[in-house]
């Protein structure tokens, strides 16, 4: 089934200034934008690339019903309950709570959004992706091409941070690189 | 998985801190050097952004322009 994602600002304020921007659409069929995320949303070139996005159609606004606000702030509560999980925001808990209902991936950089499926039953299903998945993602399907070893498969990540000045957590960014290229050598 | 949340959260924190032009950072205005400073410890970009009175794209050039790296 084609994915199909809904983004937080975090991670739109990023991906618009990374080269490899287009690959998103060969990667997911449509991106949601929720009404809170589109509100954050001020400055160029950001804006500019979702205003085209939405009217060409591969972007869409997802409106926020009195039932998805009111999970959204039940999902806001528990997480200030969970002390192991950081604070969930109103846009980020939007997203998930569409995530959830919608079968959408999860596009977000936000910490507490990443850590929700850890600890909250209510997100247990959910697929909540960095950019860090999604470049994982493009490169495991062939949408970057990269050669099977580690200085190929690094520079998707580099020039993401080069692009964004958004740095990857080396521990992490080497657990993800080992992994494609396991994946690719197979 | 604590733990590894734990061993993240340094080390996310120790990469903003470092290459920060804290020269700039301490001539900035009373709100905004709190708010880049809470945004360095703990990475919280929307509540810095509200602590710093500035919208959140706002708030991530700043943090462009103070070399305070996002990570993830």
């Amino acid at each position: 089934m084609p994915l199909k994602a809904v983004a937080d600002t975090c991670f739109l304020i990023d991906w618009a200034y990374y080269r490899h921007k287009e690959a998103l659409f060969d990667l997911f069929k449509a991106i949601y934008v929720t009404e809170s995320v589109l509100n954050e949303l001020s400055d160029e070139p950001v804006i500019s690339w979702v205003s085209e996005e939405l009217a060409r159609g591969r972007m869409g606004l997802l409106s926020e019903s009195p039932d998805v606000s009111s999970e959204a702030y039940r999902l806001m509560f528990l997480s200030r309950r969970e002390v192991r999980l950081r604070d969930l925001d109103y846009p980020e808990a939007v997203c998930l709570v569409l995530g959830k209902m919608l079968d959408l991936v999860v596009l977000t950089e936000n910490r507490a959004a990443v850590m929700a499926p850890f600890f909250l039953e209510e997100c247990r299903d959910l697929n909540v992706w960095r950019a860090l998945e999604v470049i994982r993602e493009l490169i495991l399907r062939g949408i970057i091409e990269c050669a099977p070893n580690e200085t190929s498969v690094r520079v998707p990540f580099e020039e993401y941070m080069l692009d964004t000045r958004h740095l990857f957590s080396p521990s992490e960014l080497k657990r993800v690189v080992e992994v494609i290229v396991r994946c690719l050598r197979r | 998985m604590l733990e590894e949340i734990e061993r993240w959260d340094k080390e996310a924190r120790e990469l903003r801190r470092r290459g920060v032009d804290w020269d700039r950072v301490n001539r900035l205005p009373p709100r905004l050097r709190a708010a880049i400073k809470y945004y360095i410890e703990t990475g919280e970009i929307r509540v810095a952004s509200r602590l710093a009175g500035l919208p959140i794209l706002k708030f991530r050039e700043l943090l462009r322009e103070l070399k305070v790296p996002v990570v993830s």
